[in-house]
């Protein structure tokens, strides 16, 4: 994939309002399909229903004033987005206060490698720096590994790892270590009977 | 976003003699000591963004932790040899996730912290196994962990232990890093 930042003339970012949230769907959509395309570790919720959930968050995120949602056009249509929430500061971490999260940044899959995703962050960047928040964190799928590539080019670090494990899903994997290796914890309020 | 606390060392067979206890919000002066050598511990990593001093953070992970304890499955357990409280676990839930098909609630471990001297005997097992209980008897099927990501010996732990690497959280200052950008890109994203 090759990239110019001269690809995109004729895309106009603007902020999006909240009561047009409906028409980022198809973007969202978009993602979606490039996680279960890219063979996503966790499962992937059905898309209708996933972007009715994340269209909840974003309405709740965008109360705060100085969140933002972006929109590129391409003659009108929408073909990339980004949603930035602020936090107060971390309790654990010395970020500034507040500070800032890229929630959502995503692209329709022929305008990626075109240079819209750096303008995008280009003024993501900008508006942070108008509100005086210097903190920036984002998210990343593992199997994502083009996105986790351009943050990084950006100068965004990990951070940290996220871990997903279903011990519930079928037989619990402490009930599977259990028989692997007797049990002995000294105290079992109200568990399962032990045989 | 606020970042998990984990810790623990690879580590065998789970500890005999220590006993698991949930506390409440009034007990969680018990754990202060073990979130300084958490923290101490995450310092050694030399990760970012720099982490605050444990005087500073105590009181606000305080009031984190009661936040949590009003959500709905949210819990949180010490472990004990004898009279000394040598791990900790705290545990909340949110749900449903937006993204990933998990089950209407998923759990997420906020923190573990192992007592300096006692990692890698076995309490880190003990208490993981105790929370995967603890969930399973809450009907929460999912559990996502974070660990920083420079703390292999967390790493290699939760892998054992059946868990997966799945995402990774970015961090840094755009003003500050603007200098230095590489002009080439790529996009993507969530």
């Amino acid at each position: 994939m090759s990239q110019h930042d001269t690809d995109t003339p004729d895309v106009v970012i603007e902020h999006l309002p909240v009561e047009r949230l409906d028409e980022l769907e198809p973007l969202w959509h978009a993602m979606l399909d490039h996680l279960v395309l890219k063979g996503n570790p966790v499962p992937i919720r059905p898309a209708a229903e996933s972007w009715l959930l994340r269209r909840a968050v974003y309405e709740e995120i965008l109360q705060r004033p100085e969140a933002f949602a972006l929109v590129a056009r391409r003659n009108g249509r929408p073909v990339g987005y980004a949603v930035v929430r602020i936090d107060d500061a971390d309790p654990v971490w010395y970020t500034g206060d507040p500070q800032a999260e890229l929630e959502s940044l995503a692209l329709l899959p022929d305008e990626r490698g075109r240079g819209l995703g750096t303008r995008l962050m280009d003024v993501v960047e900008a508006e942070l720096e108008k509100l005086g928040v210097s903190d920036l964190t984002i998210g990343v799928d593992l199997v994502n590994d083009g996105a986790l590539r351009f943050y990084e080019r950006r100068g965004y670090r990990g951070g940290f790892l996220l871990m997903y494990g279903r011990p519930g899903g079928g037989e619990w994997t402490a009930l599977k270590r259990e028989r692997e290796r007797p049990y002995r914890s000294m105290w079992l309020p109200d568990g399962p009977p032990k045989e | 976003m606020h970042f998990s606390q984990t810790d623990a060392e690879p580590e065998g067979a789970p500890a005999t003699d220590v006993a698991i206890e949930f506390i409440g919000v009034d007990d969680l002066a018990l754990i202060e000591p073990l979130w300084a050598d958490l923290v101490e511990h995450h310092r050694s990593f030399r990760g970012f963004p720099p982490l605050r001093e444990p005087a500073d953070s105590w009181p606000r992970m305080v009031a984190l932790y009661r936040e949590l304890l009003e959500e709905p499955d949210a819990f949180l357990m010490v472990a004990r040899r004898g009279d000394d409280v040598v791990g900790y676990a705290a545990v909340r839930t949110q749900g449903p996730e937006q993204v990933w098909k998990t089950g209407e609630r998923l759990a997420e471990l906020e923190t573990l912290s192992i007592a300096e001297g006692e990692r890698g005997s076995g309490v880190g097992t003990l208490m993981m196994d105790e929370v995967e209980r603890e969930c399973a008897r809450r009907g929460i099927d999912d559990l996502f962990i974070g660990v920083e990501i420079f703390n292999q010996g967390a790493f290699r732990f939760y892998e054992r232990l059946g868990y997966h690497h799945c995402f990774t959280w970015l961090y840094g200052k755009p003003a500050t890093m603007l200098k230095e950008r590489d002009p080439e890109e790529k996009a993507g994203g969530r």
